[in-house]
Formats: structure tokens, C-alpha cells, sequence
């Protein structure tokens, strides 16, 4: 704003001085022809640098002047039309000045988004830069070991058990590798399984009940509260189950005290589209607000080694994604997090009918069931 | 005169069973350590236990490790006690990594590495040492 007003200084000084000018007038000094000398030249150059403020200026400054040679040229003129073309004049000048500054700002606010962007992108290369560490880091030690066992063989004759152990450490250390791409391959979502008619509640009671018991292991408290409409979603069973088991996974890890764990089910309606919404709530400590904007970053994880790789939100994110739904989490720390998904879903009536042929997991309206302790 | 104490610090089962059965024919001792608290407790025990006869250690560790990352002990030791002969082990080598372990006076072996290579790395950080 300061680099404008530098900028703009000239055109400013000019209104002031067409003010003035005026103003003299009024008082009975003349110096029109002296403020005209230096309009011309300034009003000029304003126009050049903004149109808009130039004609602003320059609109301001011609009232200004028109009024005084006007007044000094036919004094009888009638004192109304006068103030008339004054006032009116000066609501143009204004005007037009608040325009330019309105387009101004906006200019300001797209270059500001523009940089943005670039932060972004910026903000994206990091990540391919995380990704690369935190491939290096995994895929280092199987590797070396690998490497160092089959040296050893090599070294001299062994006696066969001892050959066999190191075999099998080879053979563990590539499965270890083949865990890693398997996850690797889940974050970049290559291996897609078909997407099916579900029926959502359904689905997630089947995911809440895996991971029930390891929940309660760590006393907490899994609470399941299907929407009840049978509501149908186009989506892999085996994603959905992802979905549900990350969040809830992340819910779990966030809640080292214990707590409940809320996983609920419901049916929303924007405008045509029909959503079937997946909540999951913990009473952890939530998120810290800077951590927010990276949640669902590969490899970005306040938890500590071995407790999570940093991939299940980012996994979750490009599963929903492709789904065409979308995820959203809220936070406010120490009163722990909530994540949302939205899967694009049959209309209702289509539920309807085919709710017929099925039987309902949980008869719409009844109280949401607790799952067993 | 007995071989210098090794200390392996590796959060992976398989590597350090890999390091001290390279090194095993040359350094029998060797104390393993699975998190970067346990090896600062480790250098701590070891230094308190020196009465005169003070048998030297060599340091081999992992950087990414539970608790605390082995750069980060290491670092707290240099600047509590001073140098110590140190075998730093990464698979992401970057610019910064090599900036601190060139500040500790270590040695850096990215992953992965053959066993001469360890050999040789320990070698060098105990020659620079002047170590017995």
C-alpha cells in the first residue's frame, strides 16, 4: 500500500492543489492559471500510470477549474447551477476515485493469491521431498540388511541351519519392502478396486466392529450412530473400510487416555446432489490450528515412531478424492477433532426402493446402538 | 590392551545383529541400544564408570530411532563431554545431515553399505581418535 501511495503521490498532490485552487477562488484569490501550468503535465502522467485514477484526478481537478473560470468569467450565473455542476461534478471525481482504489485492492488481493498459489506449489515440491525421505528412511534398513546377509553367505561355507537363518532374514526383510510398497501403492491409489452399490450404514457398522475391540482395548469407548435411512453409496467396500479404520485409527491414537470415539452416519441434501456423510469425533487433543493446513500431507505425523507412518489421512484424502466426495476435518484443540466425509450417493427415493429388498442393520428412528463393551 | 567398548544404536533388530556380527572378529564387546534414550543412558553409565582404567567406546548409530533421534544425543553429548569416535548411519544423507556429523567429527555411512565399508568406517573414526 505504501509502494502505491508513492506511486500515486503525484496525482494526489494535484487534487489537493485543484482543491485548493477552488478554495482560493472562493476566497478571492486567483491562481487558476498557475494550477492549470502544473495540471496539464500532472494529469498526464496520472493518466498514464492508472486510467482510472487519472481521470479521477483529472475529473476532479476540471470541475475545479470549470467552476472557477466560470465563476471569474459570468459572475451573474445563477448561484445554484454553480453548486449543481459543482456538486455534481464532485460526485464523478469521488466516484471514480473510489473505483480505482475498489480495483485497485482487487489487484492487490489476486496478486496476494497469486503468491499463494506459488507457496502451494512450493509447499507441494516439500512434499515430494518427504515422500522421497520417508521412502529413503523405510526401504534403507531392509535393504542394508539384505545386502549385508547376503555378503555373509558369500564369505565362506556355512553350516546349512546357519544358512537357512540368514535365508530367512532375507526372506523377512523383503516382505518388510513389500509392506512398504503396498502402502506406497495404497497412497498413490494405482491398484483401485471396483466400486459397488453399498449400503453405507452397513458398510461402516462392519469397519466400527473391527476396530471396536482394539479401541477397548485401550479404553475406548467406540459409539455407532447410523443415520438409519439405508442410504446406498457408489463406492469399493474394501475403500470404504480404509476409510473408516484410518479415521478411526487416528481417532484412537489421539485419545492415549481414553474417551469416546463417535462414528456416525447420516443423509444430506444439497441442492440435487444427495451425500452420504461419514463423521468420526474424538475427545483428544485435537490439532494444533498450524498443523491443520498439512493433515492430509504423506508423511506429516505428530505421533511418535511406530506409532503411525504418516500416510492413513493422505490414503484416506486420495480415496475420498477419487470417490468425487470430500473430506473435511475440524478441530479446536484440547476439545479433539472431527472428520467428515461426504460420498456422492443415490437419491432418496432410489434408497427407498431398494431399502425394500434389503433387511435394515438398525430400524430407522431407533436409538442409536452402543457398541458392545 | 582390550578392544574399545561398541556401542550399536539401531531401533531395527536385523541391522544391529548385522553390525556386530561384522564387527564381532575385532570388537567382541558390544552393547546394543534400541532408542536414542537408551544411548544417551549408555554413554552416561560408561563415562561414570571410569576409574583411571578407562576403556574406550566407539559409537555406531542410526539416525531415525524412537525417543530421540541419534544426531540429537550426539549433538548433546559433543557439546556436554566432547568428541567421541562415532559412526553415524542414514539413508537420507542430505546437506544437513552432512553439516552436523561433520560437526560431531564423525563419520557418516549412508544405507546401504557393505560390510567392508562398516569395517572401514569404524577404522577411521578410531584412527582419528587416537584411539588404542
Amino acid at each position: 500500500m505504501s509502494a502505491w501511495l508513492v506511486r500515486h503521490v503525484t496525482g494526489l498532490s494535484m487534487a489537493a492543489m485543484a482543491l485548493l485552487a477552488y478554495v482560493d477562488h472562493l476566497t478571492g484569490v486567483e491562481i487558476t492559471f498557475v494550477v492549470m501550468t502544473y495540471l496539464a503535465p500532472i494529469a498526464a502522467v496520472t493518466w498514464f500510470r492508472s486510467r482510472r485514477l487519472g481521470l479521477a484526478f483529472a475529473t476532479l481537478a476540471t470541475t475545479c477549474t470549470v467552476l472557477i473560470l466560470i465563476d471569474t468569467a459570468s459572475p451573474p450565473l445563477h448561484a445554484v447551477v454553480l453548486d449543481a455542476i459543482g456538486a455534481y461534478g464532485m460526485f464523478v471525481a469521488v466516484t471514480v476515485l473510489l473505483d480505482a482504489l475498489r480495483r485497485h485492492v482487487e489487484r492487490e488481493r489476486h496478486q496476494r493469491r497469486a503468491a499463494v498459489e506459488q507457496l502451494r506449489h512450493a509447499e507441494r515440491l516439500n512434499v515430494i521431498g518427504t515422500l522421497a525421505a520417508g521412502v529413503a528412511h523405510e526401504l534403507g534398513t531392509p535393504l542394508n540388511v539384505i545386502s549385508g546377509t547376503a555378503e555373509l553367505l558369500g564369505e565362506r561355507p556355512l553350516a546349512p541351519d546357519r544358512v537357512r537363518k540368514h535365508a530367512d532374514l532375507i526372506l523377512r526383510q523383503t516382505e518388510k519392502i513389500t509392506a512398504i510398497i503396498r502402502h506406497l501403492l495404497d497412497f498413490g491409489r494405482r491398484g483401485g478396486t471396483p466400486a459397488a452399490d453399498l449400503d453405507l450404514d452397513e458398510a461402516v457398522r462392519r469397519s466400527v466392529e473391527l476396530l471396536a475391540a482394539m479401541a477397548r482395548k485401550r479404553s475406548i469407548d467406540v459409539r455407532f450412530e447410523p443415520a438409519g435411512t439405508s442410504q446406498r453409496v457408489r463406492a469399493s467396500s474394501r475403500e470404504l473400510e480404509q476409510v473408516v479404520s484410518n479415521l478411526m485409527l487416528n481417532g484412537i491414537q489421539a485419545m492415549p487416555r481414553g474417551g469416546t470415539l463417535r462414528v456416525a452416519t447420516a443423509t444430506e441434501q444439497r441442492g440435487d446432489a444427495v451425500y452420504g456423510v461419514i463423521s468420526v469425533s474424538d475427545e483428544g487433543d485435537g490439532i494444533a490450528e498450524e498443523h491443520l493446513p498439512y493433515i492430509f500431507d504423506p508423511f506429516f505425523t505428530t505421533k511418535g515412531v511406530g506409532e503411525g507412518t504418516g500416510l492413513g489421512l493422505s490414503v484416506t484424502y486420495g480415496i475420498v478424492n477419487d470417490w468425487g466426495g470430500r473430506i473435511e476435518v475440524t478441530s479446536r484443540p484440547g476439545h479433539g477433532a472431527t472428520f467428515v466425509v461426504r460420498i456422492p450417493a443415490y437419491a432418496a427415493s432410489a434408497a427407498r426402493g431398494r431399502s425394500n429388498q434389503n433387511t435394515q442393520p438398525w430400524p430407522g428412528g431407533e436409538l442409536a446402538p452402543t457398541m458392545p463393551r | 590392551m582390550t578392544a574399545p567398548l561398541l556401542l550399536i544404536a539401531d531401533d531395527d533388530a536385523d541391522m544391529r545383529a548385522l553390525v556386530r556380527s561384522t564387527l564381532r572378529p575385532d570388537y567382541p564387546d558390544a552393547l546394543e541400544v534400541v532408542d536414542g534414550r537408551e544411548l544417551f543412558w549408555q554413554l552416561m553409565r560408561a563415562s561414570f564408570t571410569r576409574d583411571g582404567r578407562e576403556r574406550p567406546i566407539v559409537v555406531i548409530a542410526d539416525i531415525r530411532m524412537p525417543a530421540y533421534t541419534g544426531l540429537e544425543v550426539l549433538d548433546a553429548w559433543h557439546g556436554e563431554q566432547g568428541a567421541l569416535p562415532v559412526v553415524v548411519i542414514t539413508s537420507f544423507p542430505d546437506d544437513d545431515v552432512r553439516a552436523r556429523v561433520a560437526e560431531l567429527g564423525a563419520t557418516l555411512l549412508p544405507k546401504p553399505f557393505t560390510r567392508a565399508r562398516l569395517r572401514q568406517a569404524v577404522q577411521a573414526v578410531r584412527g582419528r581418535r587416537g584411539s588404542p
